[in-house]
């Protein structure tokens, strides 16, 4: 059947893909593959000899064995040259083996970058097609900094075909999602994308066109508006018109993706203000809304691709909210509602799914008669929770939540909680979270507000995660009113001989603070309460018992009649392998010693709560780099910037220190310990370049300009630099430039970096080049540690040992320096004060202390302002040797400085 | 600057998470698990890709016919569609249009169809270079690239020719 009229060349591939097929076991599927393998290797081992027929042969069957999930560790570079080839059927073979074997492995598309751009400047479009197929399926940094020009050159040549420029043009997306400078606005538009989309025959270049647009344009909208008019043309034509040929037409609908994806881009922009072209948009609008009202679909490949363009225009007509007409607004409704209503799955999915999106909108908008028809399929809705795919269940409860308001709040909360008995297991954490926000949202009555959360908490607990009861806390505390009933609601849940886990702590919480209202209302005695959190100590956490202690000591502390129960129960505790309790227990054991003034200022009730920190203020606090520190160091270095190496105006170069090598250091150890504390310096040398640094950093923020020096005499070319950050440093890079090193000339490129919360992890650059056709790589390490973002304080020395004593020894962590000793203490406080520690010497020259902040860009939600770390260090000396201890509050903080200090003394 | 959406996909790529709405990753797998062919638009690395494709399958295959093609699966949208013993398994942003990818599918499943001629699952096996360089005319870096299914064979036709 196949091979009638599917040339199959490949009977040696033929018989393998058999033979594997044949195998039974996975065991001999896999000695099947490594006998293949071997084979494959010892063949390759002299490929030259090899007829091109079994190169090809042998790529599709490495491309065949890597499919099947076993690791293929050679045989790219065989794969790399059939693509360099010059006949066209081995290219083939190459670029699609290529395409599979390599995926997105950055040092492997280096490899082949040569063989791209020679294809991309070629004049054979098929070639062309190829390269261009293979960039934008593996995008990446690699690729986009070499080949970006050459890709945008066959974009914008006026002879490109259709096809080319098709695949151009997705080409150029998929590097722009790596760069996004990469494309500029106006020269797309006037060149590629307003005459594509001002025809109606290539139908595929729209699609392409239009699938770059509306990621391109999503990023800098206003620079593509002159684009809105012509889309709006094409869908006119489209949707209106017949003028499309019929290859695009799908089961009768003219190219359905097309539609979808104008519509989309339509989306990035507000209704039209022009009257000429608002009147073509409701009128496009009006006729696919109206499209299934006349007929009947031929089949389900019809009626999916026409609701695919509804749903599109549904999508808009939301998002234009009250600026479209009433009539138009019903008929989504009606279209919705209709939607809910079918048996057809899929369309109830996205019934429910676009009725959320209305509902979201009516409520941001205030259209109360639109909320009002979705309310009146409410009943619906609910029916839609206990169906049977998981799918649907889960937009009925996104649909619940969004149509809930001030109204009708405690009747869908009831529902809710009502529908937690039956929910399945992966919907369950989703509905305790939507309740608890409903709840709180509309919590104006507030013993509803406490009994729904106790109710979660009784009946799933487990799901209940721990800012929820908390919230809880925080909204008792800060209400008197609460307070009384919150205690009586906890004190009656806490009854049952076993609770769960958290409703043990929000009772000995909520009793312990405001249990005595119970007492004073004569509903309980004090033996009560303590009885009621003491049953369930046997059980609990190690956690939840650090709560109970401290609400036992609270308590005792009104009632003196506990005095006797609670001191057992600590007492017990004294010794408990759990340090914490154990701490806890003690000083509460203590305390109950001293006099009762003490105590009290210890147990003073709780204050209010800053209401700031409620359920929706802590889910929107996120980390918020601050791009114009970034900036304003920028403009510092851009004024300042100097040709760091002389390589210039001297002909010979001026070598690196020599460092002194001592403990069988490295020299780059040496160079990187002299630029951390540095503004400027060398950071690598070999006998190809000298890489050099210039350092500037403000707050959390930096800026690093490298210096890239060919000391040869020989040109290098294709040269890249790679450096990627973490969550913690974010580095952006600029591209080095020029890629091609003349001899004794330089490169330069700039990072900017900025502190997100502290490291101790350095960030690795990848600096690569070509050297006589042979690639040199060099891996060196970011000079930005996380003092680089130190800013020094100093105290007095009494102040410094308190500050030190409150840190405790948790988060301390220690070194010893075996080389740096009492003699070359003036050397060490030359260093730290470099570092930025503004270490200060004791009166015995001994003890070295120093105190700095390490400033990061995330904004800490209570106060509003970046946030900053703490780091104390303190050094002791003895002839010949030294320790040094490092204490954070924060683990990384901590690590990073001891790492940082320690490397930078090594070069003493 | 990290792409957002890093920490569940392992994307280097700086991608605004509302701005991406690509195809991530397409998988062919038979009733038993078995993946016949992928292809993935962003990178991921190879026990996360293996791990991916035996989620998706558990998730996949215990689905009722009656129910939705749609399955949400972390951060991304399952859209699939099943062929006799054959699931394409196509995931998507959470924000895209669900049906038009479905349609898709049916649209890639009749463009195979027309070059083979009655397509089945051994045409997939045995002629997967085929299969990867059709669908590289129907897609591109994530993107729906030609839609047409004469013009997609016209292509694969001039091309066979070659070898």
């Amino acid at each position: 059947m196949v091979d009638a009229f599917v040339p199959s060349t490949k009977r040696g591939l033929r018989k393998f893909i058999n033979d594997v097929r044949g195998c039974n076991t996975l065991q001999d599927e896999q000695v099947r593959v490594r006998k293949e393998l071997a084979n494959i290797r010892q063949k390759f081992a002299n490929a030259k000899a090899l007829k091109a027929y079994d190169r090809k042969k042998y790529a599709w069957k490495l491309v065949y064995i890597y499919m099947l999930g076993h690791e293929v560790e050679f045989g790219h570079m065989e794969v790399i040259n059939l693509a360099s080839s010059k006949n066209n059927s081995e290219k083939l073979v190459g670029y699609v083996a290529m395409g599979v074997l390599m995926g997105h492995d950055e040092d492997l598309a280096r490899l082949v970058i040569n063989t791209i751009r020679s294809d991309l400047v070629s004049g054979s479009a098929f070639a062309q097609r190829l390269a261009l197929t293979f960039t934008a399926n593996v995008g990446g940094h690699e690729l986009t900094q070499a080949l970006s020009a050459d890709v945008l050159r066959v974009l914008y040549l006026p002879e490109s075909k259709p096809s080319t420029r098709r695949k151009a043009t997705l080409c150029a997306l998929s590097l722009w999602r790596v760069n996004q400078d990469l494309i500029d606005p106006s020269e797309y538009l006037s060149v590629v994308a307003i005459p594509a989309l001002e025809q109606t025959f290539e139908m595929g270049l729209n699609l392409a066109v239009l699938g770059t647009l509306k990621s391109v344009a999503r990023a800098d909208p206003m620079a593509y508006q002159a684009v809105y008019p012509v889309v709006i043309r094409l869908l006119e034509k489209v949707v209106l018109g017949e003028s499309v040929p019929s290859t695009y037409s799908y089961h009768g609908v003219a190219c359905p993706l097309v539609q979808v994806r104008a519509l989309e881009v339509l989306a990035l922009y507000d209704f039209p203000t022009d009257a000429e072209l608002r009147k073509t948009l409701v009128h496009i609008l009006t006729k696919v809304l109206s499209c299934n009202d006349d007929i009947n679909p031929q089949s389900m490949n019809q009626s999916n691709a026409n609701n695919a363009v509804l749903v599109e225009a549904i999508n808009l007509v939301i998002q234009y909210g009250e600026q479209v007409d009433r009539e138009m607004m019903e008929k989504v409704v009606a279209i919705l509602v209709k939607f809910v209503r079918l048996s057809d799955a899929n369309v109830k999915y996205l019934g429910l799914a676009g009725m959320s999106k209305l509902a979201q909108m009516a409520q941001r908008e205030g259209l109360a008669s639109v909320l009002d028809m979705i309310r009146d399929h409410h009943h619906t809705v609910r029916q839609s929770l206990e169906d049977q795919d998981g799918s649907i269940r889960k937009r009925a409860l996104d649909l619940m939540f969004s149509m809930c308001d001030k109204g009708n709040a405690h009747e869908i909360v009831g529902e809710l909680v009502e529908y937690l008995k039956t929910v399945s297991y992966n919907l369950k954490a989703d509905t305790v979270r939507k309740i608890a926000i409903l709840c709180d949202r509309f919590s104006d009555d507030r013993p509803w507000y406490v009994d729904t959360i106790l109710h979660l908490i009784a009946t799933a607990g487990d799901f209940v995660p721990e800012d929820m009861w908390h919230r809880l806390v925080q909204v008792v505390t800060n209400n008197e009113d609460t307070k009384a009933y919150a205690a009586a609601a906890v004190y009656k849940m806490m009854q049952p001989s076993h609770v769960h886990e958290t409703t043990i702590r929000v009772g000995s919480y909520l009793l312990g603070e405001f249990g005595y209202f119970l007492v004073e209302g004569n509903q309980q005695s004090a033996q009560d309460l303590f009885d009621a959190i003491n049953q369930h100590l046997d059980y609990a956490g190690n956690k939840t018992r650090a709560m109970m202690l401290h609400a036992y000591a609270k308590l005792v502390l009104l009632y003196p009649q506990l005095h006797e129960d609670v001191t057992l129960v600590m007492d017990a505790f004294r010794d408990s392998s759990d340090p914490e309790l154990q701490q806890r227990a003690c000083e509460y054991f203590a305390l109950a010693q001293q006099d009762r003034v003490r105590q009290q200022a210890v147990f003073e009730p709780m204050p209010a709560f800053p209401e700031a920190q409620g359920e929706e203020a802590a889910e929107t606090a996120r980390p918020n780099p601050t791009p114009e520190s970034v900036k304003a160091v920028d403009a510092q270095v851009e004024t300042q910037v100097e040709d760091l190496l002389n390589l210039a105006d001297k002909s010979s170069f001026t070598p690196a220190p020599e460092p002194e090598l001592k403990f069988g250091k490295e020299p780059r150890r040496v160079w990187l310990a002299n630029v951390l504390c540095e503004p400027k310096g060398v950071l690598f040398e070999d006998h190809f370049v000298q890489i050099g640094v210039q350092l500037q950093f403000q707050k959390a923020a930096g800026k690093l300009m490298f210096f890239v020096g060919n000391k040869t005499g020989w040109v290098l070319d294709q040269a890249l630099c790679t450096v990627l950050g973490n969550d913690a440093l974010e580095v952006v890079a600029q591209p080095l430039e020029p890629a091609v090193l003349q001899p004794r000339a330089q490169s330069r490129f700039s990072v900017a970096v900025t502190c997100h919360k502290p490291f101790a992890d350095r960030v690795p650059i990848k600096v690569s080049f070509q050297a006589n056709g042979q690639f040199e790589f060099i891996d060196v390490d970011l000079p930005v540690s996380v003092l680089s973002f130190a800013s020094p304080c100093s105290f007095p020395d009494a102040d410094f040992d308190q500050r030190w004593d409150a840190m405790g020894d948790r988060v301390q962590q220690t070194t010893p320096l075996d080389h740096v000793g009492l003699e070359r203490i003036d050397a060490v406080v030359a260093k730290l004060t470099a570092l930025k520690l503004a270490p200060t010497l004791s009166a015995d020259k001994r003890t070295l202390r120093g105190a700095t902040t390490i400033q990061t860009a995330t904004v800490n939600p209570k106060t509003g302002k970046p946030a900053v770390v703490g780091v104390l260090v303190r050094m002791t000396c003895v002839a010949g040797s030294s320790s040094l201890a490092v204490r954070a509050v924060n683990v990384a903080a901590a690590v990073g400085t001891l790492t940082t200090v320690k490397d930078v003394l090594l070069v003493l | 600057m990290a792409c957002p959406i890093a920490n569940m996909c392992g994307c280097r790529l700086w991608l605004k998470p509302e701005g991406c709405r690509m195809i991530r990753f397409i998988l062919l797998q038979n009733r038993q698990g078995k993946t016949r062919l992928s292809k993935w638009y962003v990178p991921f690395n190879a026990s996360e890709k293996f791990k991916i494709e035996s989620e998706i399958h558990r998730a996949v295959v215990t689905r009722d016919p009656r129910n939705t093609n749609f399955l949400e699966y972390r951060s991304y949208k399952i859209i699939y569609r099943r062929y006799a013993g054959m699931f394409f398994i196509f995931c998507v942003d959470m924000n895209d249009n669900e049906l038009g990818i479905l349609e898709l599918i049916h649209l890639f499943v009749e463009v195979l169809d027309g070059y083979f001629g009655n397509v089945c699952e051994l045409d997939l096996v045995f002629h997967f270079d085929k299969v990867y360089r059709i669908l590289d005319e129907l897609l591109l870096a994530g993107e729906v690239s030609e839609t047409s299914t004469s013009k997609i064979i016209a292509i694969m036709k001039s091309v066979d020719k070659m070898d």
